[in-house]
């Protein structure tokens, strides 16, 4: 079960290739020697390293489509590349492979507000999009924790979330149009302003297709109108089972909160350290909600809220009575992940969805896992829609520690599939769950999909062994990993 | 009732009899179900007629998951009566067109009611599918949780797909809780640029408004401008009384008037159920086109003898009734030329309908065409509904 290994041919292509792409495109946008193109070699998932051929940084739609049409004529694989913030590996590149990155189509090209409309290129960051209309009173909806950094393309390609799924959707809820390069150089439109689209609905099929299906220039995002109020409680719970109790019990009672998150003791005390947000110390969980839209809306459930919180056992409420206040019991969530660096040399981020009633019986489970495999494991997680976000914690420097950590968590995202969820919430299955597919999917389900892929890449070079196993099997409890004595992706640098 | 070609209609009670029939077919298949919008899409190419009633009931419903797992027989009204009783409901709105519409023929039409500005389209909805597709394989894709990135989105891509990809044998819908209250501000009067100004500024102000629509003045009927408030009943009241205390807003209307409750609700059910009114005198059309565009639209319509019309989505969605004589090209070109799209509807049962859709460019065209024939390569699903049939051998795919 590795990557198909780099093709001896295809190396031997090298010259030609750069030679091609310096006549295609102008130099300075065409990367080749060895020490420049070490930035390339992993995306955030930085267990997982190996360098292209060539990097492309193309500055229009037509020289993304020149770029594609040199690597189609001689068979050379393509990684699609936004901000390498991806988790999942859905960026790495191939040895024998050019990646084009967008980063130099950053353009916000159009803001149309009587459309509640945004067109930009695919290098333009999420947060902004956000910060463009601000002024205006709208803004883009999806917000990975990466907001700053990561690209609209790369969110397309992810399908990325953030913490308001549950109320807003992830980036295919808005998205309305795209243009793309196709894998034999053609440009394509699908949609536009209009809510309705011509044919099928390609804008879902290529939202979240992880650069397999074409390569994203061009997005038309839906603005929504900035709520009126938002306005945001901390509860304090005495295990994470009565903070998810917590969760159901709003969502039983009608109300859709914005967001929901859930964090445990281990990341509570992780964030404290390293922001000093004013979270309590020494509590074994903590659940932000989170209620938005106008005025009337927020304060006609606001008294619900506290009502219900207190009811569900919380031993601590505070709600933020000011806008920093708010910003202050966010700022802790969101560095979550940051804060770990603190505690750990390394860690594994997991994500796994569930349904929300499983969350007791799953993160049991992951602490029974914990002790089996040695390693601690702090839980971040969007409750609302029952996202995890188990963080493993390990030593890459320590003899065995990496593939003990990708082992559990491994374990982890079949426990998600056993109890009815899914391998990937919002990060995709790049080459990091790749061969778990088959525990998720049967031979049919995934024929399927790859027939897709093979009927729009019939040469296989957009991020080709991505996503979709090579070998198609699902071996119990972790022992994947570790198997005959060899690693995953031997071909590839472990650091 | 036979079909075209004498037959009498299949109808599978399970899985396994769909996979059999499809494995077994050597013709185009019909698939059907209550029937309530065969005048949408083009008439699909003869066939023997699968009926897909048989295939009914609640697999699943967890509202506390805000889940509901049906299979695609199961009666549309059914399912929103099940829901209710748990103060649930598909946000979607789910336009019926008659008693008898099913979960699977909504799936497979993929049309959202007037809440699509605000709540996303049906296809938002979908969080799994369980389908037989061209080849008789039984695949499943998504699951049943909101956020879920595993593998390519195929519950979205069915969604809206006429029954030309896969029958769908199972739907997994994300499901909401039911505002508590709903009321309907009402202005008499407004012409339709007032009206169409009416919608935007209400679509970019910071209220739960859910419902955008207009009725232009017909004979006996003065127009009306219709903005539909939702949520909790002391947070509706506050902001209807904003909504009528907006400059500009009532000043424009000759009366005005609040629609409470059940009035709202049939207020906008008859919005959402516009085609079932239309007599059948001349053709009707349904346009999608930017919100903003809608005024336009409707200028150019009037070019061509527009004989009536209702706006839905706060512009974004324009019913028009056209004379019969109007080509259908004309029609087509003028909602591109709005950017959008436009859907003619069948005028009577034996209408083959060949204009339903706008026509795509070549390179999307041979895109849907592509994922066609790999998701039915031998072509016997619903050929010809979406699009011509190209048979795989006349034009190779590249």
């Amino acid at each position: 079960m590795n990557l198909p290994p780099p093709d001896p041919e295809k190396l031997l292509l090298r010259e030609e290739l750069v030679q091609q792409l310096l006549r295609t495109l102008p130099p300075e946008q065409v990367i080749h020697r060895y020490e420049d193109l070490i930035v390339y070699e992993c995306d955030a998932l930085s267990a997982y390293r190996q360098q292209p051929m060539a990097v492309v940084l193309p500055a229009s739609t037509d020289e993304v489509a020149a770029a594609v049409r040199v690597c189609a004529g001689l068979g050379i694989p393509i990684v699609p590349w936004g901000a390498g913030t991806g988790l999942s590996g859905g960026a790495l590149p191939r040895p024998d492979g050019v990646v084009i990155s967008l980063a130099r189509m950053n353009r916000i090209l159009e803001v149309d507000l009587d459309n509640a409309t945004a067109t930009v290129e695919p290098g333009v960051t999420n947060l902004a999009v956000s910060n463009a209309v601000r002024a205006d009173g709208f803004y883009y909806a999806p917000d990975p924790s990466s907001q700053l950094a990561c690209t609209i393309g790369g969110n397309v390609a992810e399908n990325a979330g953030g913490v308001h799924c549950l109320k807003y959707g992830t980036t295919t809820n808005n998205v309305l149009g795209l243009e793309m390069v196709l894998a034999d150089g053609e440009i394509v439109e699908i949609g536009g302003k209009a809510m309705d689209r011509c044919g099928y609905d390609l804008l879902a099929l290529m939202t979240g297709s992880e650069g397999l299906l074409g390569i994203i220039t061009k997005a038309t995002l839906r603005l929504l109108r900035r709520p009126e109020l938002a306005r945001t409680v901390m509860a304090v719970y005495d295990s994470v089972e009565t903070a998810g109790q917590a969760v159901a019990d709003i969502i039983a009672a009608g109300m859709v909160p914005a967001g929901m998150e859930i964090m445990d003791r281990l990341a509570i005390e992780a964030v404290e350290d390293f922001l000093g947000c004013g979270y309590p110390r020494g509590v074994e969980s903590l659940l932000l909600v989170e209620l938005d839209g106008s005025i009337a809306e927020v304060e006609a459930h606001a008294d619900h809220l506290e009502q219900l919180l207190q009811e569900s056992g919380a031993s601590q409420i505070r709600l933020a009575k000011t806008e920093e206040e708010r910003q202050s019991l966010w700022a802790g969530r969101k560095a979550a992940f940051p804060a770990m660096g603190r505690l750990t040399p390394d860690y594994y981020c997991m994500d796994g969805t569930i349904p929300r009633g499983r969350l007791a019986e799953v993160l049991g489970r992951i602490q029974e896992l914990s002790q089996k495999y040695d390693l601690a494991v702090a839980n971040v997680f969007h409750a609302g829609d029952g996202n995890l976000h188990p963080l493993i914690l390990y030593d890459g420097n320590e003899a065995g520690q990496l593939a003990r950590a990708e082992a559990f968590g491994a374990e982890i995202l079949q426990l998600c599939v056993k109890v009815g969820g899914v391998l990937s919430g919002e990060h995709g299955i790049g080459i990091e769950k790749r061969d778990l597919m088959s525990c998720m999917f049967s031979d049919a389900d995934l024929d399927a999909q790859e027939g897709i892929k093979a009927a729009f890449d019939p040469g296989n070079i957009l991020n080709p062994g991505k996503v979709y196993p090579v070998l198609r099997r699902c071996i119990e409890g972790g022992q994947m990993h570790v198997h005959g004595g060899e690693l995953p992706f031997p071909d590839l640098e472990r650091f | 009732m036979p079909d075209s070609q004498g037959t009498s209609p299949l109808r599978p009670t399970e899985v396994g009899a769909v996979q059999e029939i499809v494995s077994a077919a050597s013709s185009p298949l019909c698939i059907v179900a209550g029937g309530t919008k065969t005048m949408l899409g083009r008439a699909v190419e003869a066939g023997t007629t699968v009926d897909m009633t048989g295939l009914s009931g609640i697999v699943d419903y967890e509202p506390g998951e805000l889940i509901l797992v049906a299979r695609p027989g199961t009666p549309l009204a059914e399912v929103e009566q099940l829901l209710a009783a748990q103060g649930q409901h598909l946000a979607f709105e789910p336009p019926h067109w008659g008693p008898t519409a099913t979960l699977g023929g909504t799936v497979a039409c993929g049309l959202s009611g007037p809440r699509r500005f605000k709540a996303g389209a049906l296809r938002d909805f979908v969080l799994g599918v369980q389908i037989v597709n061209g080849q008789g394989g039984c695949v499943r894709a998504g699951g049943r949780v909101v956020k879920n990135v595993t593998g390519f989105d195929l519950p979205r891509v069915l969604a809206g797909s006429f029954g030309t990809l896969g029958i769908v044998t199972e739907i997994c819908l994300k499901l909401w809780p039911k505002p508590e209250q709903e009321q309907t501000l009402v202005f008499h009067g407004q012409t339709p640029p007032v009206a169409l100004k009416t919608l935007l500024q209400c679509a970019r102000l910071p209220f739960e408004v859910t419902g955008l629509a207009y009725w232009p003045q017909s004979p006996g009927q003065p127009a009306r401008t219709l903005v539909r408030v939702e949520g909790a009943e002391q947070a509706v009241v506050r902001q209807v009384t904003a909504l009528r205390e907006t400059a500009g807003l009532a000043g424009s209307a000759s009366q005005v008037e609040v629609f409470v409750g059940e009035t709202s609700a049939i207020e906008w059910s008859r919005v959402r159920e516009y085609p079932v009114e239309f007599d059948g005198d001349g053709q009707l059309w349904r346009f999608s086109v930017p919100p903003a565009s809608a005024g336009e639209l409707i200028d150019a319509l009037e070019g061509v003898h527009l004989e009536g019309y209702l706006v839905d989505w706060a512009g974004g969605l324009v019913w028009a009734r056209l004379p019969v004589a109007t080509a259908p090209a004309d029609l087509h070109s003028i909602a591109v030329g709005h950017g959008g799209l436009a859907w003619r509807l069948a005028t009577a049962a034996d209408d083959p309908n060949r204009d339903a859709f706008t026509p795509m460019n070549p390179v999307l065209a041979n895109l849907n065409r592509k994922l066609k024939v790999s998701m039915d390569p031998r072509g016997l699903l619903n050929p010809g509904r979406m699009a011509q049939t190209v048979s795989p051998t006349a034009a190779p795919i590249q």
